[in-house]
């Protein structure tokens, strides 16, 4: 097996890797260290990545009623 | 109202306005946005009430952004003076420059890019961003590796621009 591409060390840490594939990258992983040092260096991106857009949201407030409570949600809703 | 979409709404309803957030940049229009999205999808009871709702918000959030160029264009047409600079607490800076710098990397990715990152940033799995997209399964982790590093460098790119401005 030649090199791991970044995208599936990505599908792969993001938990989206089929699990034929997952195995066998594993079994990879195991006997490269190279791939093992892209793998800390994916994770690492991707932690930050997430970080990164997560440091633009909007205030997390909880769901309102459901839109077909109308009696909940006022006559101004279908404005 | 039928028990899915009720699940669906408690399930996905902040993870649609964090992503319409991400498109519209204004927090109370992308909760009106997603509220609308959900009274749509009570109107036309789509199959796959999550993935359609993320369609439809895309493509509200699209019509708004066009309609905000538009009034943006009208009001420099009308307006002479330049647009009034409000004072905050300074979190309050920091959290709007902060968001500044990550709309301005997001603008970096290529639309395609950015959606796939929006959308699993959302919740969604490889195969519902496939199917939102048109690309194939087994381009997304690629798709995402490219979203990630591009939004980092630009990110960092970003803040670099703004530590010499700082300086200078």
């Amino acid at each position: 097996m030649s090199h791991v591409d970044e995208g599936t060390l990505h599908a792969y840490l993001d938990g989206e890797l089929p699990s034929v594939e997952r195995a066998a990258l594993e079994a990879h992983l195991a006997d490269c260290a190279t791939c093992r040092e892209n793998l800390t260096d994916e994770r690492a991106l991707r932690e930050r990545a997430t970080a990164v857009l997560g440091s633009a949201r909007p205030a997390e407030r909880p769901a309102p009623p459901h839109p077909a409570h109308d009696n909940l949600r006022g006559p101004d809703y279908y404005r | 109202m039928p028990d899915d979409i009720a699940e669906v709404y408690r399930n996905t309803y902040p993870a649609l306005v964090r992503f319409l957030y991400r498109k519209v940049w204004d927090a109370e229009r992308a909760e009106d946005l997603a509220q609308e999205a959900f009274a749509r999808a009570l109107v036309h009871r789509p199959e796959n009430t999550r993935g359609w709702l993320f369609v439809v918000a895309a493509n509200m959030a699209r019509d708004e952004a066009r309609r905000a160029a538009r009034e943006k264009r009208h009001l420099t047409l009308l307006k002479s003076e330049p647009d009034t600079v409000h004072s905050s607490p300074e979190e309050d800076i920091d959290a709007e420059t902060r968001t500044k710098r990550v709309r301005a990397a997001l603008d970096e990715l290529t639309p395609r890019d950015r959606e796939a990152l929006l959308l699993w940033d959302a919740g969604m799995s490889y195969d519902e961003i496939a199917a939102q997209t048109g690309l194939a399964r087994g381009a997304i982790g690629t798709t995402l590796a490219r979203a990630r590093r591009r939004l980092v460098e630009a990110y960092d790119a970003g803040l670099e621009r703004g530590q010499h401005v700082a300086r200078g």
